[in-house]
């Protein structure tokens, strides 16, 4: 069963269409980087998988749920470029409270973990509406790795982060390919590009290339110079 | 994969729901809070009292008594129709909660039952909205036991139920509405067939609909009608039904609203009115059209500040022109009631007067929200604020035609005596004090200190709405005397030329105001003419 399934996937806000009839199949333990230029569609076909947004038209299932059903929010961990975290709680009661809203309770260690591959073990108990945009991506970084998933789609990681925090980024996401997770990746860094499986370019809502990452028109495609 | 049911899952919703109150109550501030209920009580109690001297203490009749019994219930109910239409128009919004991001992203997204998840704030916006109308109810049942037998207890009892009832039924109607997804459309198209049917109800002086059987329990110290029982149990089943149905909630819809409406309250603890009023278009879905209503030709070169601010009201939608015409009329009705004799209202007709016309200055707007590209434009800053200003009052003067026509409807001389020669000098007031409130900025919060706030919340606040009280408030010096005395127009005349030297001094403070500041800062008078 893949992990992403999208056929016929079309968003369209009034006569503006986000996303053309979007067909594709993510199979699990693939690590996908999805490229474009901006308001080529990234964003949003990652909302939808997210269930953040619905589809005008067609279907996406994740592990063969419906995107936003019971079955793919729990299979579906979601980073997205801006980090949104409650104001009036430290960070590791974030942690602990999103852990559990998943249902690990032994989540002591990976917290831990996340917190000292980030260099945010000092600021465990601080209010994370107190840190810095940096900080607070790294915040909503380790909430997403937190919890267990089967697909984790990670819009545009590196923005924010400083080169450590970068590092600690690209180790993770490797990690949670080689764990079994299907990894798609939303970014415009050339260096990560290289490193994946697949690459999708999408402009105006269109997929104009799907295939190997390692190849010659890629960084065309990822600053969006060409679409053939 | 655990069930959306399991204890451990909702055990660990309640625990996180339960710290953040805990956190939030360690941050906690009882002189604050003392403070707050302070003013919030004051605010009641001046509104209370406004209103009780709108309403009068003359008894009614006996004799038509009969005629309150028989009309009453339907002119609550269309109110209570109207709240529903506009719970409906929120509800097709995502409204009426508003979650934060956080719980949007964390706890919605979260396997976990959204149900259960969304229970909590729904009984609490249920249970705050409930009691907002009750005491709403109870202030209007205490107005009218003013005027109307019966018991004082019995009026606010039954004012605070029809009150809560119709809050919760709202509530309740505008959950159904976010669950169900229901379009702008189809909620709109509801909303005007509960008005048409309660209107039927005023017109026939029938009691058919459930908010005219709601209506009838307001009344119940007059008589007691057990059938007005089926209205207060239709209102109590639509908020159950809400509970139930809101956890169909679209996390699109949510997640907007919550991230607007968190701005939204930011904007009005600042104080700043037009960003609450952007915001609220902006939570409307009130965009800019596409294709303007009228294309506007292309031989007006000379004038492009002129251009630009119709080429901005011709995007305007339909609800943003619908709702112009209507803050319009109703600043007529509130000037109608202040002829008669209801003076108050005439603050009324100015604080309507002031929002239309921030509505109107848009293009000054938005040239004061984006300094830079104000000043990449090789004028003063005061002149390009004031040529913003011709468009709006062009614009306020024709929605003040459309109210002497609604006036002439029912007084066609009263409309060309006295509203006429009014139409003018109020959407220059009303320009004139938008102008104050959009070009002054919101106060400085770091700038309230203690001996100075009465000053700077006066001339933010209450100055610009005054001034724009002065153009309605030329004609109580014109409406008829308490002896039965005709009403003399011409009264308005030299108070009127009065008004302009106000709108004339505003307009040069808006004109010279940095040159002004410069000057009172040291840079001597020559500043001003800059």
């Amino acid at each position: 069963m893949p992990a992403l399934r999208s056929d016929e996937l079309t968003k369209v806000y009034g006569d503006l269409t986000a996303l053309e009839p979007l067909t594709l199949t993510v199979p699990p333990g693939e690590l996908v980087v999805l490229v474009g230029h901006n308001g080529s569609g990234k964003s949003t076909l990652l909302n939808i998988v997210a269930g953040l947004l619905e589809p005008s038209a067609g279907v996406v299932e994740i592990d063969g749920h419906p995107a936003g059903s019971l079955g793919a929010r729990a299979a579906t961990s979601y980073l997205p470029d801006n980090p949104v975290l409650y104001d009036d709680l430290s960070l590791v009661e974030h942690l602990e409270y999103v852990a559990r809203l998943h249902g690990v309770d032994d989540w002591h260690e990976r917290a831990e973990e996340l917190l000292e591959r980030f260099g945010l073990a000092e600021r465990a108990d601080d209010l994370p509406s107190r840190f810095s945009r940096g900080l607070k991506q790294k915040a909503a970084i380790a909430l997403g790795l937190i919890r267990p998933f089967s697909l984790l789609i990670v819009d545009e990681p590196f923005v924010g982060l400083d080169p450590p925090g970068r590092s600690v980024m690209v180790d993770l996401l490797e990690e949670a390919h080689q764990e079994g997770a299907a990894v798609i990746v939303a970014t415009h860094q050339m260096e990560f590009v290289q490193r994946t499986q697949r690459c999708i370019a999408l402009r105006d809502g269109g997929v104009v290339y799907d295939g190997p990452a390692a190849g010659a028109s890629v960084d065309r495609l990822v600053t969006g110079d060409s679409g053939s | 994969m655990r069930s959306p049911t399991d204890t451990g899952l909702r055990e660990a919703l309640s625990d996180l729901r339960t710290q953040r109150r805990r956190n939030r109550l360690s941050e906690w501030n009882f002189i604050d809070a003392l403070y707050k209920a302070y003013v919030g009580a004051l605010v009641l109690g001046v509104v209370v009292t406004a209103l009780s001297g709108m309403t009068g203490d003359q008894r009614i009749l006996d004799s038509e008594i009969d005629d309150v019994l028989r009309r009453g219930p339907g002119l609550v109910g269309m109110f209570v129709a109207f709240g529903l239409a506009v719970a409906l128009r929120s509800g097709a919004r995502g409204g009426p909660l508003a979650l934060e991001a956080a719980d949007v992203r964390h706890v919605l997204m979260a396997p976990v039952d959204r149900a259960f998840a969304l229970r909590g704030p729904a009984v609490k916006q249920l249970r705050f909205l409930s009691f907002t109308g009750a005491v709403a109810g109870a202030v209007a049942g205490l107005l009218a036991y003013r005027r109307l037998p019966g018991s004082p207890v019995a009026w606010v009892a039954a004012g605070a139920a029809v009150g809560g009832l119709a809050a919760a039924g709202g509530v309740g109607a505008a959950m159904l509405a976010a669950g169900r997804r229901l379009g702008r459309g189809a909620a709109s198209a509801l909303g005007v067939v509960l008005l048409a049917w309660a209107g039927a109800d005023v017109a026939l002086g029938w009691t058919t609909s459930p908010m005219a059987l709601l209506g009838g329990l307001a009344l119940w110290p007059l008589e007691v009608e057990p059938l007005d029982l089926v209205g207060a149990l239709s209102f109590a089943a639509l908020a159950v039904a809400g509970l139930v149905g809101v956890r169909g909630l679209s996390l699109e819809a949510a997640e907007r609203r919550g991230r607007l409406v968190g701005h939204l309250r930011f904007a009005a603890t600042l104080q700043d009115i037009r960003t609450v009023m952007l915001l609220r278009r902006q939570l409307a879905f009130e965009q800019p059209r596409a294709t303007p209503w009228v294309r506007m030709g292309r031989r007006h070169g000379r004038f492009p500040i002129w251009r630009r601010d119709w080429q901005g009201i011709a995007r305007w939608p339909i609800t943003r022109a619908l709702r112009m015409v209507g803050l319009g009329l109703a600043a007529v009705a509130a000037c109608a009631g202040a002829w008669q004799g209801t003076t108050p209202l005439i603050f009324l007709a100015g604080a309507v007067v002031h929002l239309a016309a921030l509505d109107a200055t848009e293009g000054l707007s938005q040239e004061v929200d984006h300094p830079d590209r104000r000043d990449a434009v090789p004028m003063a800053r005061g002149a390009l604020h004031l040529r913003h200003l011709a468009a709006p009052v062009v614009l306020l003067a024709t929605v003040g035609m459309v109210g002497v026509a609604a006036v002439a409807l029912f007084s066609p001389e009263t409309a060309l005596r006295v509203g006429l020669p009014l139409v003018v000098p109020v959407a220059l007031a009303a320009v004139a004090s938008a102008a104050i409130t959009t070009v002054r900025q919101p106060p400085n919060p770091e700038r309230l200190i203690m001996d100075q706030t009465g000053l700077m919340m006066f001339q933010h606040q209450a100055l610009p709405p005054l001034v724009a009280t002065a153009g309605p408030a030329l004609l109580l010096l014109a409406r008829p005397g308490s002896d039965g005395s005709a009403g003399e127009p011409l009264a308005m005349a030299f108070p009127g030329v009065g008004l302009l030297l106000l709108v004339a001094l505003v307009l040069g403070w808006v004109r010279h105001r940095e040159g002004i500041a410069e000057a009172k800062a040291g840079a001597g008078l020559s500043a001003v003419g800059r």
